[in-house]
């Protein structure tokens, strides 16, 4: 009984996890049982081994060296144009100097919203994309890409999230995230129409209004509120209410004669 | 679900204070930076859509730990062509090494990863709370649910079979 009681607990044995009764107990049995003491020799040599080498096992310079880097790989098909039309994107926006590496906890973190804004609006999550940067601020994200925006007038409790440079499949711009006092968050993603993509349930429309036809529905569940291919502008509304979206739709400077 | 204000700040601040750990765990477990944070990211929308689960009794680590265990078991996004356990798969260092015994350092850890990798996903899940992240059985006890005893057998069977792989090793330093 005391075998197998003692063989049961040699790991915990090992790492001092049993109580004073317990570890006397093991102790003793070792001392008198030869084929225990060979098994705690052997957990005893693999946990030294482990830990010989565990402190190298994640070297901080790796970790997220690849996580955000551009990857067009697992996007199949469209993944030479897209490539193509973010470099369009790119030189549009005039990116490429402010490129930087962004803060990978608030990659996760602005993702985390962004799902959360998909998910909550019933449709299919959002494609992950990869940041080229995260603003806190209105103010740090016109630093980092060189343009003013201008800000959407919005109902009083919703405040700036995140803004961020984004790509995915079918090209890359600007997103802005904006949370009310309920929790509603409300998305807004501006790209270049030169790309000739679309996105949203809306795709008819957009083809109406581009004039000619788009990709492919990619978000069914976000809500495309209108586009303008002279201002090269897309504007797209997630989660928020038809009030509150004609509302922010009305008050959006660039877009509100269209209405 | 919807994220209230206070509980969007309180949010932040816990993913503030746990994400590095989390996305330590999950790196340690799947072996692949892409995976850990997909694992990461999928735990705390777990957490945000279980925060009804969250007993104010445990420490919201723990409990974002046990979500974490879950998630990596899950396997999250096992259509996404990921194996961890191939060698190219590990990461390249950073860090040039000159000296053979680096050298040989290098190549033991990767071994060594390789060995963990190739155990059963809860053996390895043990490995790398008890291992890696240095958790103690209280800790994973909490975090898994398992018995002392169970967290404890479980360990055998993990550091035998690790030991078994570099048995020669072993022997020649007898």
């Amino acid at each position: 009984m005391m075998h197998f009681f003692a063989k049961r607990y040699l790991s915990a044995y090992l790492d001092d996890a049993l109580n004073d009764k317990n570890r006397n107990a093991v102790r003793q049995h070792l001392e008198r049982c030869s084929s225990c003491r060979q098994l705690y020799a052997a957990i005893k040599q693999s946990t030294e081994l482990i830990q010989s080498v565990r402190k190298q096992s994640i070297p901080s310079s790796i970790v997220y060296a690849d996580v955000r880097s551009p990857s067009f790989s697992r996007y199949g098909w469209v993944a030479a144009a897209a490539a193509f039309l973010f470099a369009v994107g790119t030189l549009l926006f005039s990116y490429s100097k402010t490129r930087s590496t962004i803060d990978p906890q608030g990659a996760i973190y602005l993702d985390l919203l962004l799902q959360e804004a998909a998910n909550s609006g019933s449709g299919p999550q959002l494609i992950k994309s990869p940041y080229h940067a995260l603003a806190q601020s209105p103010v740090e994200l016109s630093r980092i890409t060189g343009r003013q925006y201008a800000e959407p007038v919005l109902p009083s409790d919703f405040r700036f999230q995140r803004g961020f440079i984004y790509e995915e499949q079918y090209g890359g711009g600007v997103g802005r995230v904006y949370v009310s006092n309920e929790g509603k968050i409300l998305c807004l993603f501006e790209q270049p129409v030169e790309t000739k993509m679309a996105y949203g349930a809306g795709n008819q429309e957009v083809q109406e209004f581009l004039g000619r036809d788009c990709i492919e529905v990619l978000w069914p569940s976000l809500r495309l509120v209108s586009c303008e291919s002279g201002d090269k502008r897309i504007l797209m509304l997630s989660n928020i209410s038809t009030e509150q979206l004609e509302s922010a739709f009305r008050s959006y400077p660039d877009l509100g004669s269209q209405q | 679900m919807k994220l209230r204000p206070r509980r969007l700040e309180d949010f932040e601040q816990v993913f503030r204070d746990n994400v590095s750990r989390i996305y330590r765990l999950s790196y340690q477990y799947l072996g692949n930076p892409d995976a850990a944070e997909d694992a990461t990211q999928e735990t705390f929308l777990r957490a945000l859509r279980s925060e009804k689960d969250f007993r104010h009794s445990s420490e919201i680590s723990t409990w974002l730990f046990r979500i974490a265990v879950n998630v990596c078991l899950d396997g999250i996004r096992q259509n996404k062509r990921r194996r961890m356990e191939s060698l190219h798969s590990l990461p390249e260092p950073t860090v040039r090494y000159s000296a053979q015994e680096d050298l040989e350092k290098l190549d033991l850890q990767r071994r060594v990863r390789i060995a963990v990798n190739a155990l059963p996903s809860q053996l390895r899940m043990l490995v790398v709370l008890r291992e890696f992240e240095d958790l103690s059985y209280q800790e994973i006890l909490s975090i898994t649910g398992l018995s002392i005893g169970t967290i404890s057998s479980r360990l055998n069977r993990a550091r035998l079979q690790i030991a078994r792989v570099f048995q020669n090793e072993f022997r020649r330093d007898l």
